[in-house]
């Protein structure tokens, strides 16, 4: 009894001291205390550690007790001078190292001296030689590190993956899985490492780590049930939405990943056309977002987009359940010259037409068709224009309207057309998009089918999921390019070779990806602008019978002579918070999104009261 | 009893063990907090200020004859009809060749006061000839000027709510050729002007100046007065208008 109650006191005393806690830590896998542990695990004779102990080459000026071979990929040289007395200490080898072992701990040294590109050299060799197959894990997690310190993170994504691969049971398994979330906080396109985190969503991530897991294999679950809803195999989608909906119930008010998450529950919710429980979610990611004052930081700006994105979101919802002053409301409620204000305004100017608001809705046009936004897509605007004069009875108006919209889209669909229907491969898709990409960023002065393939473009990158795999690309070019900046030593080692190579096949991975995405998307487009000018015609033609209706009646037997249109009276007067200025064609930064356009004229008898409206036909 | 005691306390002890873990993986990674992914930013930092202006001036001449007239000056006041050309660069740097002839007449603040015999007190304004003969300072003749304009704002007022004009105001600096005193002497000097021009079409505005001519006076020793100088400091406000050539311009 006295023994154990001497061993707990004694275990508490122990680890009550971080110096011991520290000692443990190491020991816990990372760095130095398992080595003996490890060398059971891994069984290696006694007469494979005497040679590799025999292989490490000395420090010169060390006490050199061994007698080391001449070889040629012991690096001496690269060893940093400073730790030369640490090293000849070591060399006498009376902690029990390996040989081997001492060549990894060169490699940690330079890690922590800050010298990555030499760390991951190191590590790279230890993990390619076949003599220290005991250490290639350990070696090659070391080199992620590496990889990841030097900002390369799709290739530390690689090394770190294939560690994973090698199953739970592998000693930096749970580390791995760590350094996993690090690098999906670095790189755009996080679905690249929410594939790898998914294939291990059965296996316990460390309890820090457990939320961002769960709301990143939501996020992997909801991509995941898009993509099957897009190929129409519901029962898989709304299994996956299911475990959207399970996962994000796991992450407690309070984590910083609880706002994300409501956010994907209610587009869960939305998407089971569950109206008021994604309303519920929606709002409780407002409640959770307020921006508290004081420095924008990165976290506070993704705090604000995501607000955004629940202010828009219940906007739609309220707008799908046809109540549209409760839409406008939170339309209005994003922020001017925010990321989603535009789409903000466009929503918003349907809803306002629904409700008879037409000034409101031609004002906020007027703002999309500023010369701001000249490159964004809002084909839908024009048509929406037209609408509103034709039923103002404006024919003349919403003839040259549906004149522009088809000028300026007509060519924008054959091209299109043209794209579609030659049913490339898939990432010949998207070589046709970087192509265009590639001339922006060039400057290239864009004519005739560059001009149309650049809308293409533009309409191509509003799909989120391409934009962020597209972004992906770059970023992995970029981290191609960046070999080229580093020192020759690093530049032209067999370790670049191999992350280049490494880098390009999942560029070409991640090429097809974004050109499946990019031939879906244009194909929906096309669909969507197909509708677009269908409706258009279909404006045009009752223009046009409208108009034949009027001279008709004007050229009757009674020959009385009839207006369409009266004069409408109008103010500009305006509360005392605001001013008054006109629009004369000139567009203010800081007026934008303020326009009301005003109709001076409209029908003489109006045929479409308000409330008959509301049941109108409407996106 | 104890056994439990030894398992709680080696679970306890495993705790920070565990957070020293992680803490580890942490501090090799450096930096772990999530980057900022929209490298585009939002909308409000890719859109210019003003765009579809009513006037733009870039690549286009601007001609102006404008009227001047002198401001706080003792003995001259001065009409001067002046001819500007200037060459417009880009919206905000312009150079301009400016030129005008100064009419100087006596000016109401100059007075002459003298004592009568009857020791009473008199003042009446000089005649030109009193003032040319006394070689008073501030007859100006020929002016001309090269400038440097800058303009860094481009605003609109509105007037009574009513009615609105767009502007732009500017800053100009350069060299300058006088011509002054009853001799005509000339001399060189400098000129810094502050200026306004309010918008009324495409190609027409009206153009309102302040300017500061810079000029040093010297008059030898006659006969009949000793020799002076005096560093001039000609304040000139100037009303003209403004016509541009082209008429139009691309709006951007």
């Amino acid at each position: 009894m006295k023994f154990q109650r001497a061993l707990v006191v004694g275990t508490l005393l122990a680890f009550a001291s971080p110096l011991v806690a520290h000692a443990q830590m190491n020991f816990e896998g990372l760095d130095l205390g398992s080595k003996k542990k490890k060398k059971k695990a891994t069984g290696k004779k006694d007469e494979k550690k005497e040679e590799d102990k025999d292989a490490v080459p000395m420090p010169e000026g060390g006490l050199d007790l061994s007698q080391p071979e001449p070889k040629a990929d012991a690096k001496p040289e690269k060893k940093d001078p400073k730790a030369a007395p640490t090293m000849s200490f070591e060399a006498v080898d009376v902690s029990g190292k390996s040989g081997d072992r001492q060549k990894l701990d060169v490699a940690a040294a330079q890690f922590k001296e800050e010298k990555y590109e030499l760390a991951a050299m190191t590590s790279s060799d230890l993990m390619n030689d076949p003599k220290f197959a005991a250490l290639a894990v350990e070696a090659q997690y070391l080199l992620a590190k590496s990889l990841y310190r030097m900002g390369m993170f799709h290739s530390s994504l690689g090394q770190f993956s294939a560690i994973l691969a090698r199953g739970p049971q592998t000693k930096f398994f749970k580390s791995s899985l760590e350094w996993l979330f690090f690098i999906s906080r670095k790189t755009v396109n996080e679905q690249v490492v929410l594939n790898e985190i998914a294939k291990y969503s059965n296996f316990e991530f460390p309890e820090r780590f457990r939320n961002e897991f769960r709301y990143l294999l939501a996020r992997y679950h909801f991509v995941r049930g898009k993509a099957l809803d897009e190929v129409e195999q519901t029962g898989e989608a709304n299994k996956s939405f299911d475990e959207v909906k399970r996962l994000i119930l796991m992450i407690p008010k309070g984590d910083v990943f609880y706002p994300k998450a409501k956010y994907l529950e209610g587009l869960a919710y939305f998407r089971e056309n569950k109206p008021e429980s994604a309303l519920e979610s929606m709002k409780e990611v407002i409640r959770v977002t307020r921006v508290p004052p004081g420095p924008i930081t990165a976290e506070v700006r993704a705090q604000q987009a995501l607000r955004e994105l629940a202010f828009m979101q219940l906007g739609r919802t309220h707008y799908g359940a046809r109540q549209n002053r409760y839409a406008i409301f939170y339309f209005n409620k994003v922020e001017r010259g925010n990321t989603q204000w535009l789409e903000a305004l466009f929503e918003g100017s349907w809803a306002n037409y629904r409700i008879g608001q037409y000034e409101q809705s031609l004002g906020n046009l007027i703002t999309l068709a500023s010369p701001f936004f000249r490159d964004e897509y809002f084909p839908e605007a024009l048509i929406l224009k037209a609408v509103i004069y034709y039923e103002n009875c404006r024919y003349r108006e919403s003839l040259s309207i549906i004149e522009d919209f088809e000028r300026i889209y007509g060519p924008v669909q054959e091209e299109l057309s043209a794209l579609v229907d030659k049913d490339m491969d898939a990432a010949a898709y998207f070589d046709v998009l970087a192509g265009i990409q590639k001339k922006n960023k060039e400057g290239v002065v864009k004519q005739g089918t560059d001009e149309l393939l650049e809308r293409i473009l533009k309409l191509a990158l509003t799909d989120k999921d391409l934009k962020k795999t597209s972004d992906s690309i770059t970023e992995l070019e970029g981290e191609i390019d960046s070999f080229g900046a580093k020192p020759d030593a690093f530049k032209f080692s067999n370790l670049a070779k191999t992350l280049i190579e490494g880098l390009k096949n999942q560029r070409v991975e991640l090429t097809k990806t974004a050109g499946v995405m990019a031939k879906s998307k244009l194909e929906f487009e096309l669909g969507a602008l197909k509708t677009l000018r269908a409706n258009g015609l279909r404006i045009k033609f009752e223009t046009n019978a409208k108009e034949k209706d009027f001279l008709e009646t004007q050229l009757g037997p009674e020959g009385k002579r009839t207006e369409i249109v009266k004069k409408v009276a109008y103010s500009v007067a305006v509360s005392d918070d605001h001013l008054y200025w006109p629009y004369v064609g000139e567009y203010w930064r800081d007026e934008l999104g303020t326009y009301q356009y005003t109709l001076t004229k409209s029908c003489v008898e109006k045929e479409t009261p308000a409330s008959q409206r509301e049941t109108a036909a409407a996106p | 009893m104890m056994r439990e005691l030894l398992k709680v306390s080696l679970l306890l002890a495993l705790l920070p063990v565990a957070a020293l873990a992680q803490a580890k993986s942490e501090e090799e990674a450096g930096d772990v907090s999530e980057a900022d992914k929209d490298a585009a930013g939002p909308l409000r930092e890719r859109v210019r200020p003003v765009s579809g202006h009513q006037f733009l001036m870039a690549g286009r001449f601007e001609v102006s004859p404008a009227l001047g007239i002198s401001i706080k000056d003792a003995f001259y006041s001065k009409y001067t009809p002046t001819l500007a050309l200037t060459y417009h660069f880009n919206e905000n740097l312009a150079l301009g060749l400016r030129g005008g002839y100064s009419i100087s007449v006596v000016s109401g603040a100059a007075q002459i006061c003298t004592t009568g015999t009857m020791g009473e007190r008199g003042c009446r304004p000089p005649t030109q000839g009193e003032l040319t003969s006394n070689a008073a300072f501030g007859q100006m003749g020929v002016n001309a000027g090269l400038e440097l304009q800058w303009s860094p704002i481009y605003g609109k007022i509105g007037l009574v709510a009513e009615k609105f004009l767009e502007f732009n105001m500017y800053l100009g600096l350069g060299p300058s050729f006088f011509m002054y005193g009853p001799q005509n002497t000339p001399t060189a000097g400098g000129n810094i002007a502050v200026g306004g021009r309010f918008f009324i079409n495409k190609f027409l505005c009206v153009r309102l100046e302040l300017r500061d001519l810079l000029y040093y006076e010297s008059f030898p020793a006659t006969d009949e007065l000793l020799a002076k100088s005096s560093f001039r400091n000609q304040l000139m406000g100037e009303l003209g208008v403004s016509i541009f050539f082209p008429f139009g311009f691309d709006p951007g």
